[in-house]
């Protein structure tokens, strides 16, 4: 068969006229391929929004709560988290580190620490955490999660610790607790506080373990001056966050470490790449059985028309023209099938925006307060791979009875009913 | 009635193009699903174990309200009738009494919040893999006094060495102040990070003593010879250790310590059976258009069968049989085929490589992806396929009843 | 026997209208072999349907035996097929998957006649018309002509009373179809079948006994042939 007639074929006109009104004209058919390939299309959709929400809760939860975007510290903290790696901000301070660094959309700094918290019941070994409380509110959601009490302002002394730390020490808002910890120079120190405010997140280690006060008191308790840990950053919606790591490092030199939250969390990244690798098989799956539905159908349309492209070779259709006029066919039919496909899958996905409710099967965990959601998270990526693959599937599923359609004799076919 | 089904039957064989390429579909689908949740049950099953055998075991033993608080507030007294009652139970494969402290710990300047778990090492050994994770020198060999093991970064972060003192420095259950000095007798690697980090061993008397603690534990915990039955083997222990009217004892299951690892477990499985329906269902579809598409073709003969006196209703039975026809002998190819792979793969699990190897570094799993068949799992698989193929039959032969007689006589 | 009083037919689709039969009276007695003619267009095949109550008409009455078929449900009307008529199509009569004895047995079994009596009956007929051999055969595996015979034989081993024929022999060469006619003939005077045909086939018309010629939807005679 001659490609460059195939080709030509392709690009008349006509071809394109007729496969639109043979299209139109078996209504069933027509109905049963969009169909199909739109339930393979929209299943498909909906199977990766799924998967990929699944992750997306974890990733977003961990990002929100404390790691933020990205985080500077001082060299060697990765092996050696101790209060004597910090960051000592050059004159002018951590504003004229990050000038004209327009992919930073917020930054705050933390003081990072270890020690014992005394109540009158009892006591427990947390971490310390020095945040400045406005700047905080902006990288974090931790000033947000307060769910008794307040978060922290002007007033010193004063601690904002989790929800279940509070239920481990037995003290409520208002209740004293005294801190013991480790200053820089090695001296033990110790100080009273009033609990503020409680909050809960989604980081357990966090509710259980960790105790909130402002930056400048942990500076002075700890003396460390006007030194800090860690510098956690919130990129710009959108931003390419390798390229501002690369910015950053440039611009702080070589005593500061800047990471990722990838770099940060590798499990959660792994994680990731895990889901991803089995929702892929899922994918291939469901393609594959929407192509064998395809086509089944496809094969039966030609099969139809034996007697009609018998006619049509007798009258000099050539066989080129011919299968190019199935392809087309199938191509505006898988076209229409997508565009459908796309509006069930989105559709579906918008309507289980607030995520699909479990709780009646995971009773137990819901005892905990575990949420029992999952909720369906599209990327933008994930919109090309469906339409891609449903037309490459379609038009190789028409091609194969397409050429059995051209070795029809045409004297057989017309006497075909 | 013998008629439909022989009139069903040949049918579904008459186009044996059309019919191989719906039952491959059909095939495909059912292996998918049956590995799937293979692969998921092993896995989650692994993790489960692994998770068990690092932490909580089967079954934790504690004092009332220790799920919550875990301080030393919330304890067990290991008293000898508790001992003798544990160890003459025929289903524990083991079990270890634990203290579950903090403290803060340092050398020279260095100094680190750390958790201090005392151990008893035999017992201790008989349910988790603690003893086994040593690195370097030994895991609280008798000889020693006051020895103490130390996580990997733990170790580097303070820069501890074999033979090193180390001052533990706590609040002891009496409220007084503990200090003590201990010997550094190993270092432990922890895939856990957290735990890398944060872990302090010491033997349980040690433990006690520290803490002033007498002859209480913070948990026991127990290992069962099989993960299956846990919630009855729970009541039964939970009567067979003797009551204390001062700390009253509790038994918890595992998932009851460590929810979030029934939460994940959970999801996941939630979501990979939404995706697998998912498939099932567009599965389904392709075989309802085939079947569609067989009917529409049969216009003719259908008015004939009418014409001869066949009842609109037995046309319906015909092909819905058909229907049913060709998901039962997809499901039974597919069940033959992916059975004796997914018993295969359960003796021969897959070592993971890249990515998901180091995923399940992290979580503190071995990286091999491992297979377990649950009796659950076919039946489900039948169940679901057979109940979307019973519903999705209904419309072509729907279609196919309402045919008319009239159209047997179709002008060419 | 049969009888259409006053029945008019009319199609609709798409919205054009076709007046098949117009106000069109008919009787057919016990055991006649009469035909209806006209060329295409005229009705006859209409007609054919509403006596086979295959079809209902848009006015007037169709009654079998005195049974008026308008009063009777879809289920009794395939009840009544099953038990007083038998059809002889242009073609595609037979059920591809079943093979020829089986075709033949086909309404006897759903009329409920025990396995061996219709074995035994549907061996006999095929007997008689001469194609015993091709018993397990499937339609596929016949010639046009084997394929209207057998059609034959299963119309008249259920023992209805009118068979009813739509062109039989439209696909056959003249010889076949005149051992086909012939055949039939036979069963006509043997068994007293009455059989109604519609056609345009010369061939047919010749062999039957009445014809009633129908043209754009009435009829327009009605001619008895005498016995010679």
């Amino acid at each position: 068969m001659p490609w460059q007639d195939f080709l030509r074929a392709l690009g008349d006109r006509l071809t394109w006229r007729f496969a639109w009104r043979n299209a139109g004209r078996n209504h069933r058919r027509t109905a049963i391929v969009v169909s199909a390939t739109a339930v393979g299309v929209g299943g498909m959709l909906l199977a990766m929004a799924i998967n990929f929400g699944m992750i997306f809760e974890m990733v977003e939860a961990a990002i929100n709560t404390e790691i933020g975007d990205l985080q500077v510290h001082g060299r060697g903290y990765e092996d050696k988290p101790a209060l004597e790696v910090r960051i000592t901000p050059q004159s002018g301070g951590v504003e004229k580190l990050l000038a004209g660094m327009h992919g930073v959309r917020a930054w705050a700094p933390r003081v990072l620490g270890e020690g014992l918290v005394f109540s009158p019941r009892t006591s427990v070994g947390v971490r310390v955490l020095g945040v400045d409380p406005d700047r905080e509110a902006k990288v974090s959601v931790l000033a947000g999660s307060i769910v008794e009490g307040a978060w922290l302002d002007g007033n010193l002394r004063r601690l904002v610790i989790g929800e279940r730390l509070a239920r481990r020490l037995q003290v409520g808002v208002g209740g004293k607790l005294v801190l013991s910890a480790q200053a820089l120079n090695g001296d033990m120190v110790g100080e009273a506080f009033r609990v503020r405010g409680l909050f809960r997140t989604t980081s357990r280690a966090l509710d259980e373990g960790a105790v909130l006060m402002r930056l400048d008191e942990s500076q002075a308790l700890l003396g460390l001056g006007g030194d800090f840990s860690e510098l956690v950053l919130r990129a710009q919606p959108g931003a390419d966050l390798a390229l501002l790591q690369k910015r950053l490092r440039r611009r702080l030199g070589g005593g500061l470490e800047v990471k990722t939250w990838r770099q940060l969390e590798p499990v959660l990244v792994a994680m990731i790449g895990m889901y991803d690798q089995i929702g892929w098989i899922v994918y291939a799956a469901v393609f594959v059985a929407m192509a064998f539905g395809i086509a089944n159908v496809l094969l039966m349309a030609v099969y139809e028309r034996i007697r009609e492209i018998g006619i049509l070779t007798a009258i000099g259709m050539t066989p080129s023209r011919l299968v190019a006029g199935v392809a087309v066919e199938s191509l505006l039919l898988t076209l229409a099938g997508v565009a459908v496909g796309f509006a069930l899958g989105l559709g579906s996905v918008w309507l289980l925006r607030d995520g699909i409710d479990l709780s009646a099967w995971g009773e137990g965990l819901h005892a905990f307060g575990i949420p029992t959601r999952i909720r369906p998270v599209i990327r933008s990526t994930d919109l090309v791979a469906p339409v891609a693959v449903a037309v490459v599937t379609a038009v190789l599923a028409s091609l194969w009875p397409a050429l059995r359609a051209v070795r029809i004799r045409p004297a057989e076919a017309l006497r075909h009913v | 009635m013998g008629l439909e089904w022989q009139l069903a039957w040949r049918n579904v064989w008459r186009n044996s193009r059309r019919t191989a390429l719906t039952v491959a579909a059909t095939v495909f689908a059912v292996f998918l699903v049956v590995v799937f949740v293979a692969m998921a049950a092993g896995v989650h099953g692994k993790m489960i174990e692994d998770s068990v055998r690092m932490h909580s075991g089967h079954l934790e033993v504690s004092g009332k309200g220790y799920l919550q608080n875990r301080t030393l507030d919330q304890y067990v007294r290991l008293r000898p009738a508790v001992v003798n009652a544990l160890d003459a139970q025929h289903e524990l494969a083991g079990w270890a009494p634990r203290v579950d402290g903090f403290a803060l710990i340092s050398k020279d300047s260095a100094t680190q919040g750390v958790i201090v778990l005392g151990v008893d090492p035999r017992r201790e050994a008989s349910v988790s893999s603690l003893a086994s994770r040593v690195e370097k020198g030994a895991f609280l060999p008798s000889g020693v006094k006051r020895g103490i093991v130390l996580g990997g970064r733990l170790a580097r972060n303070i820069g501890a060495r074999l033979g090193d003192e180390l001052l533990l420095y706590s609040v002891a259950y009496s409220q007084e102040m503990a200090y003590e000095l201990f010997t550094v007798t190993g270092i432990l690697k922890l895939p856990e990070l957290e735990l890398d980090r944060r872990l302090s061993v010491i033997s349980l008397r040690d433990a006690q003593d520290f803490f002033v603690y007498g002859n209480r534990v913070s948990e026991i915990a127990l290992l069962a010879t099989s993960a299956d039955g846990l919630p009855a083997l729970r009541d039964r222990i939970l009567h067979a250790l003797p009551q204390d009217e001062k700390a009253p004892i509790e038994v918890h299951l595992w998932n009851e310590v460590m929810p979030e690892l029934e939460q994940f477990i959970f999801l996941d499985d939630a979501g990979m059976y939404i995706m697998l329906v998912i498939l099932v269902v567009v599965v389904a579809f392709g075989i309802l258009n085939t079947l569609l598409m067989s009917v529409l073709e049969r216009t003719r003969e259908l008015g004939v069968l009418l014409a001869l006196g066949l009842r609109p209703i037995a046309i319906f039975r015909v092909v819905y049989l058909e229907s049913l026809m060709l998901a039962v002998v997809g499901l039974a190819i597919g069940l033959a085929v992916a059975l004796p792979t997914v018993l295969y793969m359960q003796g021969h699990p897959i070592p993971l490589g890249g990515d998901l190897a180091q995923a399940t570094a992290w979580l503190g799993i071995e990286p091999i992806m491992t297979f377990k068949l649950k009796p659950l799992n076919p039946l489900g698989s039948v169940l679901t396929i057979l109940s979307v193929a019973v519903i999705a039959a209904l419309y072509p032969a729907l279609k196919a009843s309402r045919a008319r007689p009239v159209d047997a006589l179709r002008s060419l | 026997m049969l009888e259409a009083q006053a029945v008019t037919k009319v199609y609709e689709t798409r919205g054009v209208q076709t007046d098949a039969l117009r106000c069109v009276d008919l009787q057919v007695g016990e055991g006649e072999f009469t035909a209806l003619a006209g060329p295409s267009g005229s009705g006859k095949t209409t007609l054919l349907n509403l006596f086979g109550a295959l079809d209902a008409p848009t006015s007037g009455r169709v009654t079998l035996e005195g049974q008026d078929l308008a009063a009777l449900t879809a289920s009794q009307l395939a009840a009544l097929r099953l038990a007083k008529l038998g059809f002889v199509f242009q073609a595609y009569n037979l059920i591809p998957v079943l093979s020829a004895v089986e075709n033949v047995q086909f309404v006897m079994e759903l009329q409920g006649v025990p396995p061996a009596e219709r074995r035994r009956r549907a061996m006999q007929i095929l007997d008689e018309v001469e194609l015993a051999d091709l018993a397990e055969k499937r339609p596929l595996e016949m010639s046009g002509g084997q394929q209207q015979r057998v059609a034959v034989a299963r119309a008249i081993v259920s023992g209805p009373r009118v068979v009813l024929a739509d062109e039989p022999t439209a696909n056959l060469d003249s010889r076949t179809a005149a051992q086909l006619l012939d055949l039939m003939e036979k069963m006509n005077q043997e068994r007293g079948v009455t059989f109604l045909f519609s056609t345009h086939d010369p061939q047919v018309i010749e062999k039957a006994s009445r014809t009633v010629r129908l043209h754009d939807g009435a009829v327009c005679a009605d001619e008895w042939k005498r016995d010679l």
